[in-house]
């Protein structure tokens, strides 16, 4: 090596210095960084060579890529986020979150060229094999025996390995997130009347068609029942009236409503479990002039027959003695979650209104007072 | 005299135009082997999986898997092998009619030493990487949740032309041929002239 040839290669290397770690520290136009890690991963990929224009020469704005230094030997390569008041908040196009803060005027470099891994390392790997040539006499080196076969076989076998590197190094190695088309039980409900079962989803990249089957059961004893489609994720299902009856009969309070859906995608078969509470029917003398029989639960009320026994307070010796007997209603069926109301005349004192009705196999009988004198 | 030259010009000839056809052969077989699809897949999960690309889709959408980008990296620098061995193939067969260099058979026999390294990491790249992003595929995607159970149809996974071609044996005959053939070759123009 001559001496323009040593002066040449100092110069080169003080540069080099200068631009890698001495630009961390000191003042520098241009930064050279090699990229280690995957957190600007497709943007920048482990191994690529990022070169930044210093911010005072260059300045940078949200969606810039830049560099700043938290020490002399750690500098974060991220992506503008966001700027204000003094601060800059990056984030790496891999990372799931932002960085902290950090003061705009951390903000040294901003990225004006990246240079892939494979490039800048074939390029230096062809420029150290052509210094290694004399190269005055390069086309003869070149083709003089055992040379170029060497370095041709060296060549394609460095290529074969650094792909090999790359793509063992380049790549997060992340989990494949494959979004796969699914759908779970938002939530189920019984119509406040219950004759419909209300089945909402949560669906995801799916689409509601149409039943293809529905059936509900319990106790052994399974009815079809049909549905329809309220919207995208919504389900209506008629339950079978004669179910609830069978149910109401044996005591359950626990059925199965089986479905097999038709989606878009994908068929879903569903097996979902109801509870219903049996409630006796409410009733009440509403004004002192009114009967009312609520039906709480969705099979039919079977009424046997209703009388009011009007009063008179003291009409025997000062004790209470009954005047009239009226019958205001005869056997009837009051309609599943029903409700009956029936007018008392007012007579007399008082009355008591007396309520026959069937409630799972047994004649129940209900009385209550209707006053007529005010107090 | 003269006709001993003759014969031994024609065998040198025979044996360019035999060293030339097996690098042109050997170019396309590892030409084909990248390019054409390994594993072809049908059903919800649908597309064409080959070493040097892939494309798949889940219902239409198209899907990335980590490990086929890594074998499509790998496959950038094996093809362009491939092309050159084709190209130096056929210049040697063109060089049979006419007068020419040396250089062209020793690059020949310097590009097919890396035959058997590139061979070996095509084939290692279908083993191992090729063989991972089948495990990491959904065949069924069918599961069960709260909603119950969805039943989705099967995708079906069908070899295709190049699983044949990256076999162990079409791996590393075909590579060691091409290069034997073209050191002889070579050895016979150059050295023993």
């Amino acid at each position: 090596m001559n001496k323009g040839e040593a002066a040449a290669f100092t110069l080169i290397l003080a540069l080099l210095l200068l631009f890698t770690i001495g630009a961390r520290e000191l003042y520098s136009p241009i930064s050279i960084n090699i990229v280690v890690g995957h957190s600007m991963y497709p943007s920048l990929k482990q191994g690529d060579l990022v070169i930044g224009a210093s911010t005072s020469l260059d300045k940078y704005k949200t969606g810039d890529i830049v560099i700043y230094c938290r020490t002399a030997n750690y500098c974060i390569i991220h992506r503008v986020l966001n700027m204000s008041d003094g601060t800059v908040i990056t984030k790496g196009d891999f990372n799931p979150i932002p960085d902290p803060p950090v003061s705009s005027n951390d903000v040294k470099y901003k990225v004006i060229l990246s240079v892939p891994a494979p490039l800048w390392i074939t390029l230096l790997f062809a420029a150290s094999a052509l210094s290694y040539l004399n190269v005055k006499n390069l086309r003869s080196s070149l083709l003089s025996p055992f040379i170029l076969e060497s370095l041709l076989y060296i060549f394609v076998l460095a290529v074969l390995v650094l792909s090999f590197v790359i793509a063992i190094v380049q790549y997060p190695g992340r989990a494949d997130e494959i979004q796969v088309p699914g759908a779970t039980l938002r939530s189920i409900e019984l119509s406040p009347d219950r004759s419909t079962a209300i089945i909402r989803y949560n669906l995801n990249d799916l689409e509601l068609r149409s039943i293809e089957s529905c059936n509900a059961g319990a106790g052994g004893i399974t009815y079809q029942c049909t549905g329809s489609l309220y919207n995208d994720s919504t389900m209506l299902i008629s339950i079978p009236s004669g179910l609830y009856q069978s149910m109401f009969d044996s005591g359950e309070t626990y059925f199965r409503l089986n479905l097999t859906l038709s989606l878009d995608k994908c068929t879903l078969i569903g097996s979902y479990p109801l509870t219903i509470d049996w409630k006796p029917p409410n009733l009440s003398i509403e004004n002192s002039t009114i009967l009312v029989i609520e039906n709480r639960n969705p099979v039919p009320l079977q009424i046997i027959n209703s009388t009011v026994y009007y009063m008179n307070a003291t009409a025997y010796y000062g004790s209470p003695l009954l005047v009239e007997t009226l019958h205001i209603i005869n056997s009837t069926v009051l309609p599943p979650m029903g409700k009956l109301s029936k007018s008392i005349q007012a007579k007399y004192d008082y009355a008591y209104v007396e309520v026959y009705y069937e409630y799972r196999n047994q004649t129940v009988r209900w009385v209550g007072r209707a006053d007529f004198t005010e107090k | 005299m003269g006709g001993q030259t003759s014969l031994k010009n024609r065998s040198r000839k025979t044996l360019r135009l035999i060293s030339g056809l097996a690098l042109s052969l050997y170019g396309l077989l590892l030409i084909f082997s990248l390019m054409l699809p390994l594993y072809k897949l049908s059903g919800p999960i649908s597309g064409e999986i080959s070493l040097l690309h892939y494309s798949l889709a889940i219902f239409g959408k198209p899907i990335t898997i980590d490990a086929l980008e890594r074998a499509r990296t790998l496959s950038a620098p094996i093809i362009a092998i491939a092309i050159a061995s084709s190209i130096l193939g056929i210049s040697l067969i063109a060089s049979v009619a006419r007068p020419h260099k040396g250089i062209m058979l020793r690059a020949a026999f310097s590009l097919s030493l890396a035959f058997p390294s590139a061979s070996a990491l095509a084939y290692l790249s279908r083993l191992v990487l090729v063989n991972y992003a089948l495990g990491e595929i959904p065949m069924d995607l069918s599961a069960t949740t709260s909603a119950g159970a969805l039943v989705f149809q099967q995708s079906q996974l069908l070899p295709g032309p190049a699983a044949l071609l990256l076999s162990p044996a079409l791996a590393t005959i075909p590579p060691v041929i091409a290069l034997g053939i073209s050191a002889i070759d070579l050895y016979l123009e150059i050295y023993a002239s």
